[in-house]
């Protein structure tokens, strides 16, 4: 599978003719942005996956859009959105899986995971799912949570402040996803995205 | 009462089964015994039915071609699978499935008092809780509950054949002991005819037997009696197969 | 064994046209909408002035909305061909000869008693159920319950209905809300005083006139502290309806630590547009549980709500939606969390064949005041075949920071293994596919009062019947 970058665009569109994992890595830097990725799998036989991993700066404000669209038979998707967000950060996100009545034996998954680390955060998410053949598997999940309790206060009573244990528990939370990623190239970027 | 025939099976282009010729008549119990990917379970599966499965030569059962028929209708012709991994089913609750497979099998309706007395006969043999009766179709059951539910379903649907694709494994002696009472109650009211799949020939301790094949590489590699088990368990596979040759 | 074929169903209620009508003679201003019919109809009804005036402003409201466009379309829907104001005795000229075999096919399979076939077809004007009813008046008599229609409600009970009539719902909500404010006729009016707990469900139909049974049905609810009780409406058995507009409005209070369920099995005829906009206001520690069963209707439009207004408040939606032939389900719910510590859950489970479509339709919304809100989500489709098709559209705005929310959804397919594990056991395949399915909604039939739960089984297993295999 290779593995693709996606930087410097506002808007990508993709149509594969080979197994693609395409990574997108927000700018932890920038005060937000409208990023849409549209991706199309006209071949039969694909295997891709896609994923969104970002650390929203504070009152940084964002729009996300996936779109991906299942044209040929026999193909596999996996999206994947993991957020972190800080103080006033805003997301809106907008997931599309549109699979076609051409499309069988397709398998589509979007994940979408937001861990909130800051006050006065707005989150918004829309994970939509159109499915017109009845010979597939699709599925979708999201979910937005605060540090898990139990971890911080562990964490404190081993001697970390409140920040050093959130801080902890946020670098958990994207090892979780470098956990599931394969692809060497892909962990490396993500590696080097992750704050130390 | 069945007769395999020069019986070919092939998966995804991939040939399993090669020229297979097994039959076993009424009330005899047969087994079959092969190391892991000899292809026992492929074989079970297609004289069943499995739609995934391209099948050439000749199954006759009682006269009829099995191969014309689909798996709802050799069933109803009497014959029973117990499959080796069990499907978890959610939703369908364990009483009316049940009472829903003996009304499709069986010419007299029993009335639901009949039918659960019926039941709790076939539920103490294997000691089966009634508590039971009302979870969902093998849903949250560990590996030896998911077996003893299929023999509570081949207890109520009282087959002429019966084909236990291993049944044992992952059983205890205990829970062996009480599946081999469940096969032995059969064989004595109904004669019925058994084909028994198996690793491991504990549950031969059981139950007697009139023939063993030894299954290899999709071939039947030997035939014999209760003794060609004993021989190839206290040899192994690989060694006895070696003499074979 | 007689076999009904169901696909004839949708074809059998066009027939309606071929009906007998009444001789009677229709006046012409009784179609299509306009003041004079509305103040026909409060007149007809002695309603006080403040509901006549509030009638033609809900009017005025209506003609200003413009109708949605973001969901199935509603092109087909003529205001000018709607009766909007009809007497009892318009009801009772049709006769049991005149309804189509296939529907007394039905209600026989069923197992309908006569009286109620009847009353179902449309043929008896209100459903005869004196001893059975005359017994649950006296309980809730003696409870100080009331349970009657809206426009009783209206005339004994003024303060009260004023109290809380539209105030959750008001006309400018939707079109729809507008068309019900102006043209509203029928449906139930529950009062369950504090600390009170009335133990067998209300059920809505041994009260509902068949006349105005369902077209512009408003109902009114109110729990008061403490309180609890089950409301169920609608039945399974197909219902046969002249109108091809349903636009119900249905308010829901659950005051404080008060508990309330309201169940709907909804299997309207195929010429239906079923257009429903259901709300609970929930207040401090209040549950509300909405179990919906949407089977029938050419197309339905559903979100019941829940507003979690105050601390502990908790708001739950069990849906299922049986799509088939062209139908299209589009249903859905929507939680509100507009106060602290509150919590919902939306489980939605849909079944689409020979054609139909099911799309979910939800919100999930924690507002910004609103902290330590929890909410689970859960959306599974089926699709039968080839033509039919599902879409799931969930929204979930999040402003409060310590929110927990999740949302799952699957679409999946009968698995041929499952399908050739049951079939092995001697099912054929439309048995299988049955067991399964029924299987599949199970998690939430088993909310449904067990009459409804059965008849509901009974009712998917000849659905199935007449469709797959």
């Amino acid at each position: 599978m290779q593995t693709v970058l996606l930087t410097n665009q506002q808007t990508f569109v993709l149509t594969p003719d080979q197994d693609t994992f395409y990574l997108l890595l927000l700018n932890q830097n920038a005060g937000g942005g409208k990023i849409q990725v549209d991706l199309s799998l006209t071949k039969n036989d694909l295997h891709c996956q896609l994923l969104f991993i970002g650390i929203l700066k504070s009152k940084s404000d964002w729009q996300l859009i996936s779109n991906i669209k299942h044209l040929a038979p026999n193909s596999t998707c996996l999206t994947e959105v993991y957020l972190s967000q800080m103080n006033e950060s805003k997301v809106d996100y907008f997931g599309r899986i549109y699979i076609d009545s051409q499309a069988a034996h397709t398998q589509s998954f979007l994940k979408e995971q937001s861990l909130i680390m800051g006050q006065d955060t707005y989150n918004r998410s829309r994970p939509t799912l159109e499915i017109f053949n009845h010979r597939v598997q699709a599925s979708h999940s999201a979910s937005i949570s605060r540090p898990d309790e139990t971890a911080l206060f562990y964490l404190m009573s081993r001697g970390l402040t409140k920040i050093e244990a959130e801080k902890m528990v946020e670098k958990a939370f994207f090892n979780h996803v470098l956990d599931s990623i394969k692809v060497k190239k892909a962990r490396q970027l993500i590696e080097d995205y992750l704050p130390c | 009462m069945l007769k395999i025939k020069n019986l070919e099976v092939s998966l995804n282009k991939k040939n399993i089964l090669n020229k297979i010729d097994l039959s076993i008549k009424k009330n005899e119990t047969h087994v079959l015994i092969g190391q892991n990917g000899a292809g026992k379970s492929t074989l079970a599966q297609s004289i069943m039915g499995n739609p995934n499965y391209l099948v050439k030569g000749e199954i006759i059962f009682d006269s009829y071609d099995l191969l014309k028929l689909d798996p709802q209708q050799r069933a109803g012709l009497g014959i029973f699978l117990s499959f080796q991994q069990v499907l978890e089913i959610p939703g369908v609750k364990i009483y009316d499935y049940l009472r829903l497979l003996y009304k499709k099998s069986h010419e007299q309706r029993l009335t639901p008092l009949k039918f659960k007395a019926f039941l709790k006969e076939k539920m103490d043999l294997l000691n089966f809780d009634a508590e039971f009766l009302t979870r969902y179709l093998n849903c949250g059951f560990s590996g030896g509950e998911k077996k003893k539910m299929e023999i509570l379903q081949m207890l109520v649907l009282e087959p002429k054949l019966i084909i236990l694709d291993e049944i044992d494994s992952g059983l205890d002696i205990d829970a062996i002991e009480t599946v081999a009472k469940a096969i032995n109650f059969l064989k004595k009211e109904k004669q019925s005819s058994i084909l028994l799949i198996t690793h491991y020939s504990r549950i031969l301790n059981f139950i007697d037997i009139n023939q063993v094949h030894l299954l290899d590489k999709g071939k039947i590699m030997a035939n014999g009696n209760a003794s060609l088990a004993k021989q190839i368990e206290s040899q192994g596979f690989a060694a006895f197969l070696k003499e074979q040759i | 064994m007689k076999q009904v074929s169901l696909k004839k169903l949708n074809d059998a209620y066009q027939d309606r046209f071929g009906f007998v009508m009444p001789e009677k003679s229709v006046v012409s201003f009784d179609f299509g909408l306009s003041p004079e019919v509305i103040e026909n109809i409060s007149k007809s009804k002695q309603e006080p002035t403040w509901m006549r005036d509030f009638r033609l402003q809900s009017l005025q409201i209506f003609y200003q909305k413009k109708m949605p466009t973001w969901g199935p379309s509603l092109a087909e829907i003529d205001f000018a061909k709607i009766r909007y104001f009809i007497k009892d005795t318009d009801v009772e000229k049709k006769t049991w000869d005149d309804v189509p075999k296939e529907i007394k096919d039905t209600f026989d399979r069923l197992g309908v008693p006569q009286a109620e076939k009847e009353f179902l077809a449309g043929v008896k004007a209100q459903y005869n159920s004196e001893v059975a009813y005359s017994s649950l008046q006296a309980v809730l008599d003696e409870q100080g319950v009331i349970f009657c229609s809206m426009e009783e409600a209206l005339r004994k009970h003024k303060k009260l209905f004023k109290e809380y009539f539209a105030t959750l719902i008001p006309a400018t909500d939707n079109k729809f809300a507008a068309l019900n404010s102006a043209a509203w006729s029928g449906g139930s009016f529950v009062y369950i005083p504090k600390n009170t707990q009335v133990k067998r469900p209300l059920q809505s139909y041994f009260r509902i006139n068949a006349a105005r049974m369902g077209q512009f049905e408003r109902t009114l609810i109110i729990a008061d502290e403490g309180s609890s009780a089950q409301y169920v409406e609608g039945c399974t058995a197909p219902v046969y309806s002249e109108y091809s507009l349903h636009a119900a409005v249905v308010e829901v209070f659950v005051k404080k630590n008060a508990r309330f369920r309201y169940s709907t099995i909804q299997n309207w005829s195929g010429n239906i547009y079923n257009l429903v906009t259901k709300r609970a206001k929930v207040f401090g520690n209040g549950v509300m549980e909405w179990v919906d069963g949407n089977l029938g209707a050419k197309t339905t439009m559903k979100y019941p709500s829940c507003y979690l207004v105050e601390e502990g408040a908790y708001g739950e939606m069990l849906s299922i939606a049986y799509a088939k032939d062209q139908q299209i389900q589009d249903t859905g719910a929507k939680m509100l969390h507009l106060a602290s510590n509150t919590s919902s859950k939306i489980i939605a489970k849909s079944v689409s064949v020979t054609g139909g479509q099911s799309n979910y339709r939800g919100l999930v919304y924690v507002d910004k005041a609103a902290s330590n809100c929890k909410s689970k989500v859960e959306c599974d489709a089926l699709i039968l075949d080839a033509q039919s098709s599902t879409n799931t559209f969930p929204d979930m705005k999040i402003f409060g920071d310590e929110a927990s929310v999740t949302h799952e959804a699957s679409v999946s397919e009968i698995e041929e293994e499952k399908l050739f594990y049951l079939m092995s056991r001697g099912l054929n395949k439309t048995e299988a596919m049955t067991l399964l399915v029924a299987g599949f909604i199970e998690p939430i039939v088993k909310e449904l009062p067990l009459e409804y739960a059965v008849e509901l089984n009974r009712l998917i297993e000849l659905e199935m019947e007449g469709s797959v295999g």
